[in-house]
């Protein structure tokens, strides 16, 4: 596998915070194509982290490879050009004074050809669903709309690594249902592409390839979701809960139903119990 | 007895826009005093711009909100109307805004991004001395309003920004209700915060409405929902669908037609009954109800 992201020894303190380190000697690495929840509750460091990867932030100590290419000043363009977060706050990261000039703003500046540029606006506006609003100011917007912009202004890049920082926690469900289905597209139309997805949301870590849990500045659990999120008691320990349907098996485990470790949705579990009843019958 | 009503209210963005569209379209609702109403509707449904009218930060293109006797609309003929039988204290009223925003307190999504002062008691006493309250004055009841959003008094001098995510929401909130609205209307208040956080924000919330103020919160957020508000008001394309109770709500079939989401458990149940799952699953509101049924049909 390749190494798209390696983080070695990483260490960062805010210059407000006398002595309180942000995070603490985090090592990890993401392979090409993965796909990464990074959860933790506010606080625990997960949003610094993202700055950190994406060089919005300069490390005290450690070292970030993106791509191979090591992060520092002297490498910035290339770090630019291969790594990029959709933040929360759509507010904040709405540059163009249209939806239009807004995905376009990032490929002007990487001097992208004017057809092409246009066609990559088209496609990624298409995919996110603001093709009818192209020339709608962000006034007209609502919070929703104008991060589905941000998100297709990223997307137009054809980054290796794409971190969404809490990127739906403002959408509505259809919204939130929206993106995780464009994720999903975005990696089967293009299986190298890379993403870390930063989320109170449990659900979607429970299905992501791998979970890493911060608490505190440092990484408390990595690994499958699967296996992450067994120890009840532990998750329960950092203020953080364990997806619906493990809660739901685990109760159901006590009282002698045993439901198989793979099944991560309530689609399958909504199967599972029935299947077995049927089988009684 | 309502407190806050609109009659046939329409809101335009941009009239003079050739392509403008209705963002709220001939609305007609009436919100009780000490109700606890959440108004859930799909991103541009018009759920925010409603709220900001019952404080007047948008006017009503047409038709009008009301909270209490003071009337909210753009249209001058319309207002003078309304207040033609009034009385002069109310016509006095109606001419101070600052009036009717000390009555009813907004706390917009993402409040912590609008904390600025150097001290979490100095952004608290900002709203206070906004409106007219000496600084001492100020002082005392934004002490009494972090106390109450449980802020202990070691933070007072600190910075709001060296608070975490929950923390900060709580200052802001304190920052609002520290000027005693009748009325707190929240814009997604627990939106970016994690399962603790939430639970503190609305340990919160629920403590404020129970002291007997109106509460009306808009979200996404339909567990929320499901444990906190007696009303739900269901906006759709800027226009007004429903108005009914959270169970009632989740147990019909319209969710979808919404595009509301379904809260995970109701989902799961519906699930099971679509499948054909042969054991009784009517009236099951939480998870260990659940179990407890789902056992039966298995006989363990």
């Amino acid at each position: 596998m390749n190494k798209v992201l390696e983080v070695k020894n990483l260490n960062f303190t805010y210059d407000s915070q006398e002595g309180k380190q942000t995070i603490k000697n985090v090592s990890f690495s993401v392979n090409e194509g993965e796909y990464v929840t990074l959860i933790g509750h506010n606080g625990s460091g997960k949003s610094t982290l993202a700055k950190l990867l994406a060089y919005l932030l300069e490390p005290q100590s450690g070292e970030i490879y993106i791509n191979g290419v090591l992060e520092n000043e002297k490498n910035i363009r290339k770090i630019r050009q291969s790594i990029g977060v959709v933040f929360q706050n759509p507010d904040n990261q709405f540059i163009g004074s249209t939806v239009e000039s807004d995905i376009a703003f990032g490929l002007e500046n990487r001097a992208i050809p004017r057809e092409k540029m246009i066609e990559l606006v088209n496609k990624y506006a298409n995919l996110v669903g603001m093709e009818k609003y192209l020339n709608k100011s962000p006034e007209e917007l609502s919070g929703g709309q104008k991060q589905r912009v941000a998100i297709a202004g990223i997307l137009a890049l054809g980054l290796k690594v794409v971190i969404f920082d809490e990127a739906t926690a403002m959408l509505d469900p259809e919204g939130v249902e929206d993106i995780k289905d464009l994720i999903l597209e975005m990696r089967k139309e293009n299986p190298e592409l890379t993403f870390i997805s930063i989320t109170h949301d449990i659900e979607e870590a429970y299905l992501s390839d791998r979970v890493i849990i911060l608490n505190d500045g440092e990484i408390f659990l990595e690994g499958k979701p699967e296996d992450v999120f067994e120890d009840e008691k532990k998750i329960l320990s950092i203020g953080l809960d364990i997806p619906f349907v493990l809660k739901l098996k685990n109760k159901i485990a006590l009282k002698g139903i045993n439901v198989p470790k793979d099944v991560r949705t309530i689609d399958g579990l909504s199967e599972f119990l029935c299947g077995r009843l049927k089988q009684k019958i | 007895m309502w407190q806050i009503k609109t009659k046939n209210l329409t809101y335009i963005y941009d009239k003079k826009d050739p392509n403008h569209y209705d963002a709220l379209s001939n609305i007609d609702i009436e919100i009780n005093k000490g109700d606890f109403v959440c108004i859930v509707g799909k991103t541009g449904s018009g759920k925010s711009t409603l709220v900001q009218t019952f404080n007047s930060l948008i006017l009503p293109s047409t038709g009008y909100t009301q909270v209490e006797t003071f009337y909210i609309t753009s249209d001058k003929k319309l207002k003078k109307e309304l207040l033609k039988n009034e009385s002069k204290e109310v016509i006095e009223d109606n001419k101070h805004v600052a009036n009717l925003r000390k009555k009813v307190g907004m706390v917009f999504q993402f409040p912590e991004y609008q904390l600025f002062s150097e001290t979490i008691l100095k952004d608290v006493m900002f709203g206070p001395k906004n409106f007219g309250m000496r600084d001492e004055e100020a002082k005392e009841v934004a002490i009494k309003s972090l106390k109450e959003v449980g802020i202990p008094e070691s933070y007072f001098e600190r910075s709001p920004f060296e608070l975490s995510g929950g923390e900060k929401r709580r200052v802001a909130i304190a920052g609002i209700i520290a000027s005693s609205p009748d009325i707190l209307v929240l814009d997604e208040p627990t939106a970016g915060l994690d399962p603790n956080g939430k639970k503190e924000i609305m340990a919160l919330v629920k403590k404020i409405h129970e002291t007997g103020k109106t509460v009306i919160i808009v979200t996404h957020d339909m567990d929320l929902v499901l444990n906190f508000a007696n009303t739900v008001i269901v906006l759709s394309d800027a226009k007004l669908v429903e108005v009914t109770t959270p169970k009632e709500l989740f147990n019909s079939d319209n969710l979808n037609k919404y595009s509301l989401e379904i809260p995970t458990i109701y989902k799961f149940i519906n699930l099971l009954k679509n499948k054909g799952f042969a054991g009784n699953l009517n009236e099951i509101n939480d998870i260990d109800t659940l179990i407890d049924r789902i056992c039966e049909a298995q006989n363990v």
